[in-house]
């Protein structure tokens, strides 16, 4: 185990080297939960309703501010390396070594969740208290957040390894990394909320995977996922998604490496 | 140490039309010829041997080496390192090889050379005293701790391959791979690297593979010669014997007057060795060609000491560039 650690801090230096990252990363993320929150408020005023899709406003803010934060959390950042790795054939360098490839790609994006959760997550959870009054926040449910999170990462640092190692198949990974954005911003329910879908594609995302990403922690952190045993059942269903997605992972590693095909140097 | 049977790599090469009309006709058209970059080597070598792996560009000298570190998985054959399936179980098999790819660097880029090391320390489980006696011969032949503390991508190329061919035997590999690993660098380091690789064999018996496109590299390290051409095993066998595929031998001749009867010379030592030929270089220099097969040259250079007024003589010695280029050039040909 000490040689992956040793990555991670190798990570973990290499970060925190370019510490603008960091800043730029809360400015985005400030701007986007603002855009979100005037949204919202626009819309609750224009409706003249307390709840919608029964969400009251102040629910409404908090899910759009720990959506974003888990969302944040999540990135591995390790799928542009993976292909790039594969395509260039970099990847030959980790191969002969007594490393397992995967494993050595996860304790590297545990980097980038350390450095984000500490410079990022953490200063934006100070700016939001600041700016809105959540009253008492131990109310909330922090622990099941907690592991809910780190489920999430790993199954999102899998989704990430499969969509870097398609580079083993096609050159164009670009397209791939495209809809796994696309699919995991919107069916995940980092921009609205699971609720305010039309009834088809609510029924189409409760199958899909990727609300238990962010959906399923941030309603179990409000309270708003049903009783312990529905939150029991949730967090249930994210362990068994995670086994999936590692068991494809994996299987798509092997089959991947036997496709190498690095020719000449 | 190294066991190989019957191996072959077969890739799909896909037929891309010309153009945009043949680029489009090739979405629909699934349009492809499988080439053998290798096609059936079989090999043994020994614990400890030292062994050139020779080949033109594309013979498929690197394929087969991806095959042995387990860097790819061949289309069929087998071969073992060390008891081991290196495509099965690669991890273990990294365990006990070292490879320097002299045109991929394996370090860390943007660390200075002492982390790299103390990675790979951990890496490989390196016990302290191999550690740190590896490391004192690095200083000793390489000099290394002079750059210790600079970033990789700071090296010069010199100094950056330096530091690759130590990161590639810091943990004592059983099997060392080496594939062009003096390429661009000057004569001193590249003499020096040599000696790393020998040291290494004499004491710790390091099986070496080395492909190189430096004849000196081979003349210097190797015991054994293996040249593969189109996917192939061509020639198999001791240095000294592939030495002597070099079958022009020339004795290079000075004189102090300019000589202009030079075919009269040349009809002289034709009378007692038929084969030679004699050729001016300039009026004062001339060399003596002749098949290392039929004429002897101890025999052929006493004569032309006693018959010929020489004032100066030198022999060539064989030129493994020579052979190389003979063997290349035959395409394929098995000679041996």
């Amino acid at each position: 185990m000490g040689k992956y650690l040793l990555f991670l801090s190798n990570r973990l230096q290499t970060v925190l080297q370019y510490r603008v990252g960091f800043l730029m990363m809360i400015v985005t993320n400030v701007f986007l939960i603002l855009a979100k929150y005037f949204l919202w408020q626009a819309m609750y005023s224009a409706e003249g309703k307390l709840q919608i899709a029964g969400f009251s406003l102040d629910e409404m803010v908090l899910y759009v501010l720990v959506s974003s934060l888990v969302y944040l959390l999540i990135q591995t950042n390790i799928e542009h390396e993976i292909a790039r790795e594969v395509m260039q054939g970099e990847i030959a360098v980790n191969l002969i070594r007594p490393v397992n490839y995967l494993l050595q790609k996860f304790f590297i994006s545990l980097a980038y969740f350390i450095t984000n959760f500490l410079f990022v997550v953490v200063p934006l959870i100070l700016l939001a208290t600041i700016f809105f009054p959540f009253g008492s926040i131990l109310s909330y449910h922090w622990i099941p957040l907690s592991v809910g999170i780190l489920l999430a990462f790993v199954i999102n640092f899998f989704f990430s390894a499969f969509s870097g190692l398609i580079a083993f198949w096609t050159t164009n990974t670009w397209g791939f990394q495209m809809l796994k954005l696309s699919l995991i911003s919107f069916l995940s329910g980092w921009i609205i909320p699971l609720d305010f879908f039309p009834e088809y594609l609510a029924k189409i995302a409760s199958i899909l995977p990727f609300k238990s990403l962010v959906y399923d922690p941030v309603m179990i952190f409000l309270g708003k996922a049903g009783d312990f045993n529905a939150v029991a059942i949730l967090l249930l269903k994210q362990g068994i998604w995670l086994a999936l997605f590692s068991a494809f992972g994996l299987l798509m590693w092997n089959r991947g490496i036997r496709k190498i095909s690095i020719l000449g140097g | 140490m190294i066991s190989v049977t019957n191996l072959r790599k077969d890739f799909k090469v896909f037929n891309r039309g010309s153009g945009l009309r043949g680029n489009i006709a090739s979405i629909f058209r699934n349009d492809f010829e499988i080439k053998s970059a290798v096609d059936g080597i079989s090999l043994e070598i020994s614990a400890g041997e030292k062994v050139a792996y020779l080949g033109p560009n594309g013979a498929g000298k690197s394929t087969t080496i991806k095959i042995l570190t387990g860097i790819m998985t061949p289309t069929g054959g087998e071969c073992r390192v060390n008891g081991l399936i290196p495509y099965q179980k690669r991890t273990q098999n990294a365990q006990n090889i070292g490879v320097v790819f002299g045109q991929r660097t394996q370090l860390w880029w943007d660390l200075p050379v002492q982390d790299s090391f103390k990675i790979l320390k951990k890496i490989y489980r390196i016990p302290d005293e191999r550690f740190s006696r590896n490391m004192s011969w690095f200083q000793e032949i390489l000099a290394i701790q002079d750059v210790f503390k600079t970033p990789v991508r700071k090296l010069s190329l010199g100094q950056r391959m330096m530091v690759e061919i130590a990161a590639g035997m810091v943990h004592s590999p059983k099997v060392l791979y080496l594939d062009e690993p003096t390429i661009g660098l000057d004569v001193i380091l590249k003499d020096s690297i040599r000696a790393l690789v020998n040291r290494f064999h004499a004491q710790e018996n390091t099986t070496v593979i080395l492909t190189s496109h430096d004849v000196d590299d081979i003349e210097a390290v190797c015991e054994r010669v293996i040249v593969i051409d189109e996917g192939r095993s061509i020639y198999d066998d001791s240095i000294s014997k592939f030495r002597l595929l070099d079958t022009l031998g020339s004795i290079k001749l000075e004189w102090d007057n300019p000589q202009h009867n030079l075919i009269d010379l040349e009809r002289l030592i034709q009378s007692r060795f038929p084969d030679i030929q004699l050729m001016a270089l300039d009026s004062l220099r001339a060399e003596v060609t002749y098949d290392t097969r039929k004429v002897e040259a101890k025999k052929l250079a006493s004569f032309l000491l006693e018959k010929l007024p020489i004032n100066d003589f030198s022999k060539t010695s064989t030129d493994l560039k020579k052979v190389v280029k003979t063997i290349y050039l035959a395409k394929g040909e098995k000679l041996n």
